[in-house]
């Protein structure tokens, strides 16, 4: 079993599990309504030239979030899953 | 400003369609799945759809006819959640729960179908009667990915129409389907979703003492559910649209308090009953479109991601992105030049006769002068100036927007307009802002947070529209122009310091590319229609400002400050 990471410690292209959401109210639910819920696969796919946001495939589809966002989520690392679900 | 219930639809509830002799049908959707162009092809109406989510903040409705019965269809705006906070999804919510549709009919994307099963479920919880109509069915064969529609209505317990709204595929059966819902008897179903034991335990304490109360007006279980999650605003919508206050009912009040101590004792608090329920329904979801759904190679999307990260790496993205816009604003400039020219002449040539025809006529000079040197001329100048730049720039951004390129400009440039206070949708509104300011602060409302949209909107005045390009256009402005659209946000720096400082989220929705829309632009009327409506704002403007809405008024004078 993989230890829990922050989202955005998985490189790009490599695939997790997310586990929790360590953040609270509107963001929150604002990220479950876009699918971001604990067991839901997600993939990093490209980040802007700063390295924030970073676009995340999730259930299909491409959401966008910032790397403050994104570091609130902890993933466990999927080591077997193929890239394209 | 900000978004307020009434400008984005709330106000639908109390619109005339009330009461309407005619069916009412609901069209419901996450944002951007077609949802608008489902709505045009079944009533013919015009509405702008764009290839960018929340376009539709506003309500609209048209009519159309089937087999000889009229029926009402009400757009309602785009919603991920039904349990959110979003004045735009407060609206659809009160609308789909509140609404009195006869039918709601729910658009998906057949691409992500998993993604908007969410919704769906949570609408077929509150209504059994919908109808889901999965759209863009080509684009998901040409990814490889095949739907099977008749298991989906199987597992859903609703029809689904397989649909392509672009290429004016399957109107007819969901036509079809609508009127068969209608018709169908209203069967009692079982639930959509179930949830987990101790939940299921608590909402059916509620759900006994609710029903004798709710009278058939909500679903009993539904209602249950919503008591316990305790979303404050969609109480408040429930007690509106009850005329009482449902938690004071003795009974309710009771078997709540009974239900509530239950999940205390199990130790479900009101964050983890709503996330228990969150995840209840995506697992639903995801049950459905395994069975349902099969995936292909991914070819189509390893290219799309291809591209994505050309145009989003440091060397090659910022390259491309001020190349693109340079090019819009040098084939705006260099056409709207020479049709400008020729408008110019023509229309004086006309200002000309109309002088020779008073002077035939004998009016006096007290006339002629503030008719001809005066109104003709003013009107004549305004169509040449502004017009071609219009028509040039606005099909032009459409197309960029249609393509999908509009997010990942927002994706590119939101660090640094983060870095300033705000968001990276500003880039789009800003961009806008060059074509026409109006357009630019009406656009601002894709900005989610209150804040950011009053910035976006005030600074939007900063940014040159073609009308106020300065008359002999060299080529530095083909430069210029875009760079400093990244520039300005040293004023929103300052803008938005004396503001409230609020954390920021970004929750950008990235579309698909999409090349085949590329003639799609030029077959739409939206450039005209912008154009005239830009235009005729300016004459109400003119000619009688206080009576002419007052807001509208407010927007156009922050515009042209700089100017006074």
């Amino acid at each position: 079993m993989d230890r829990e990471v922050k989202l955005t410690d998985i490189p790009l292209m490599n695939p997790a599990r997310i586990k929790n959401l360590k953040i609270s109210g509107r963001m929150r639910r604002h990220l479950m309504d876009l699918g971001f819920t604990p067991g839901a696969m997600v993939l990093p796919l490209f980040s802007a030239p700063s390295g924030s946001p970073i676009a995340y495939r999730i259930r299909g589809t491409t959401v966008a979030l910032r790397r403050s966002d994104a570091g609130q989520i902890g993933v466990l690392p999927d080591t077997e899953t193929r890239l394209w679900d | 400003m900000g978004l307020t219930r009434a400008s984005s639809g709330g106000a639908l509830l109390s619109s005339p369609i009330k009461g309407d002799p005619h069916y009412t049908v609901a069209l419901a959707g996450n944002p951007n799945v077609g949802k608008s162009t489902v709505f045009n092809g079944l009533t013919g109406l015009r509405q702008h759809t764009g290839n960018w989510s929340g376009k539709t903040v506003s309500a609209a409705w048209g009519r159309y006819s089937y087999k000889g019965q009229e029926y009402t269809l009400v757009d309602i705006p785009g919603a991920y959640s039904l349990l959110s906070l979003s004045a735009e999804e407060q609206a659809a919510r009160d609308y789909i729960c509140f609404g009195g549709a006869q039918v709601t009919v729910i658009v998906c994307d057949a691409t992500c179908l998993e993604r908007n099963l969410d919704l769906v479920l949570q609408i077929l919880e509150v209504t059994s009667r919908a109808v889901l109509a999965v759209n863009l069915m080509d684009e998901a064969n040409l990814r490889g990915i095949y739907i099977d529609t008749e298991a989906v209505s199987q597992a859903l317990r609703i029809p689904v129409v397989a649909m392509d709204a672009r290429r004016k595929k399957g109107f007819d059966e969901l036509k079809a389907a609508i009127a068969g819902a209608l018709d169908a008897p209203a069967l009692p179903k079982p639930p959509p979703i179930e949830y987990s034991p101790q939940i299921e335990a608590a909402v059916s304490i509620i759900s006994r003492s609710i029903g004798p109360v709710l009278k058939d007006k909500l679903d009993a279980r539904w209602a249950s559910l919503r008591l316990l999650e305790g979303s404050p605003s969609l109480l408040d919508s429930i007690d509106e649209y009850l005329g009482f206050h449902l938690q004071a009912e003795p009974h309710v009040a009771q078997a709540f308090s009974q239900a509530s101590e239950l999940l205390r004792s199990q130790g479900i608090d009101g964050l983890s009953f709503r996330d228990q329920i969150v995840s209840a329904i995506y697992a639903k979801a995801g049950e459905i479109s395994g069975n349902c759904v099969r995936q292909g190679s991914g070819a189509k999307a390893r290219r799309q991601l291809k591209i994505d990260c050309l145009l989003t790496r440091r060397s090659t993205g910022m390259p491309v992105m001020l190349l693109l816009l340079s090019l819009i604003f040098f084939i705006t400039i260099e056409g709207a030049n020479f049709i400008s020219g020729y408008l110019q002449y023509g229309l004086n040539q006309v200002g000309r006769w109309l002088d020779a025809a008073m002077i035939g006529f004998g009016a006096p000079g007290w006339l002629r002068d503030p008719l001809i040197n005066g109104v003709w001329l003013v009107l004549s100048w305004v169509v040449a100036v502004m017009l071609p730049p219009m028509a040039i720039f606005f099909p032009l951004f459409t197309f960029l927007e249609d393509l999908g390129y509009l997010p990942r400009l927002a994706f590119t440039l939101d660090e640094s307009f983060r870095r300033a206070g705000s968001c990276g949708k500003q880039a789009l509104t800003m961009c806008m802002g060059f074509g026409c300011n109006a357009a630019g602060v009406v656009g601002c409302r894709v900005i989610s947070s209150p804040r950011e949209r009053v910035i976006a909107a005030v600074t939007n005045s900063f940014v040159p529209c073609n009308g106020r390009f300065p008359p002999p256009v060299k080529w530095q402005i083909y430069v210029v122009s875009p760079v400093s659209s990244v520039n300005i946000r040293s004023i929103i720096s300052i803008l938005s310091s004396g503001l409230r400082p609020i954390s920021s989220n970004l929750f950008l929705t990235i579309s698909k590319w999409n090349m085949l829309s590329f003639l799609a632009v030029f077959r739409r009327s939206i450039p005209f229609e912008s154009a005239m409506t830009i235009l005729s704002g300016w004459f109400f403007l003119i000619i009688r400002p206080p009576a002419y809405n007052f807001r509208l008024f407010c927007i156009y004078t922050s515009i042209y400050w700089p100017h006074i």
